[in-house]
């Protein structure tokens, strides 16, 4: 059975709009009490005001040391967003995880920094990284993803929601459920990106009749 | 032989030795350094006329000389013609990515890497006050215009200015 997904073409959403309006006023009509939303992270974390401009970042030594150590294909490879990672996970656990990453990178062992620096390590975005207007700004990882699942799922009445990051190189990290969807199987729903780009402004898309899904899967 | 002072000597130059290397790292690793090559601009080139406008444009190339990422945030003009110097003509000024045109003024943060190069698309736009834009241009001076840039490497923000000069000739020759 092939798996209906509808993305859902927004306005830009910013820091104004609460999520959860914004997915009833686009998603009400169109949902069923069989589908399930889905969010892309970065837009969730901007409604929650977590895109911050450089001029607001104020890098610390530790920051400016830690990021020479990162590829800069990575959002914590400038002193920003760097700072942005100790700000949200603190300063000694970030030490802590790149002394240890570095130490298990000697003995071949790799993304164990990612592992021990908490799951903002993955998430933040640097520069670039989000579409405009905050393209010039570092965007967070988004505060309380399954709480916002479950919002949502009762604000529509839909089977469940996901937050989740998923990009186009095959990679869908689930960050929260309601509690009746899966993990897993919202990845492999979601591992082709149906959000697009940021350009074409589809932040939301309804997996529709989710139940009957999870029976093909 | 072990002793106290020797163990708190070993330590010493143990920290000493990472806080070199801490030191040394980034002085190798480098930075970008993005530069708008003012100087290499091309020839001005006519977009639109009308009887009281004239709308010219200039590819101003750009280069990232460095070993490092820059991402640039802002790139914006600014014409320092003031009217206490020449009143016949308002002279405005627009910046753009040539590969990423906008219509919305808007300038999207884009990513240079080491030893590569890109372009900028600068449009200029007179309007004249009073007589045709011909009439005003005769009485110009040299445009002269500041291009700020706006980006982040390895190390804190940076605000850049250059300096690019259209000559009176060169606008004169194009009418």
């Amino acid at each position: 059975m092939a798996i209906e997904i509808i993305p859902i073409k927004t306005r830009i959403l910013t820091h104004k709009d609460d999520i959860v309006e914004a997915i009833r006023e686009y998603c009400q009509t169109k949902t069923t009490k069989d589908d399930v939303i889905a969010v892309a992270e970065s837009v969730v974390a901007i409604t929650q005001g977590r895109a911050v401009a450089p001029e607001n970042i104020h890098p610390c030594l530790l920051a400016k040391i830690l990021c020479r150590f990162f590829p800069q294909v990575g959002s914590i490879s400038t002193r920003y967003g760097m700072q942005a990672l100790i700000d949200e996970e603190g300063a000694m656990r970030v030490f802590c995880a790149f002394i240890v990453g570095s130490l298990a990178k000697l003995i071949g062992v790799k993304g164990m920094f990612y592992n021990l620096a908490g799951e903002q390590a993955r998430l933040i975005d640097d520069f670039t990284g989000t579409m405009p207007p905050y393209d010039k700004c570092v965007v967070y990882g988004p505060k309380n993803p399954v709480e916002l699942s479950e919002k949502i799922t009762n604000a529509l009445g839909c089977y469940g929601a996901v937050v989740a990051d998923v990009n186009d190189l095959k990679k869908a990290a689930i960050l929260g459920t309601s509690k009746n969807v899966s993990d897993a199987i919202a990845s492999k729903i979601l591992i082709d990106n149906p959000f697009g780009n940021g350009s074409q402004k589809t932040p939301i898309v309804i997996i529709k009749n989710y139940p009957t899904i999870i029976e093909t899967i | 032989m072990t002793t106290l002072p020797n163990i708190l000597i070993s330590v010493a130059i143990f920290i000493g030795l990472i806080a070199f290397l801490l030191f040394l790292h980034p002085i190798l690793q480098g930075d970008e350094k993005f530069v708008i090559e003012t100087e290499k601009k091309s020839s001005l080139k006519v977009l639109e006329r009308g009887e009281n406008f004239l709308v010219v444009n200039t590819i101003i190339p750009y280069n990232n000389y460095g070993k490092q990422i820059c991402m640039v945030l802002d790139t914006f003009p600014r014409v320092l013609l003031p009217h206490e110097q020449y009143d016949k003509a308002i002279v405005t000024a627009n910046l753009e990515q040539l590969d990423a045109p906008r219509t919305d003024g808007y300038f999207e943060a884009f990513m240079v890497y080491p030893h590569k190069s890109g372009d900028l698309s600068l449009t200029l736009r007179f309007v004249s006050q009073q007589s045709s834009i011909e009439d005003a241009l005769q009485d110009i001076f040299d445009v002269s215009i500041n291009i700020y840039s706006n980006g982040i490497g390895r190390n804190d923000m940076f605000i850049r200015k250059a300096n690019l000069v259209i000559k009176k000739e060169e606008l004169v020759a194009i009418i």
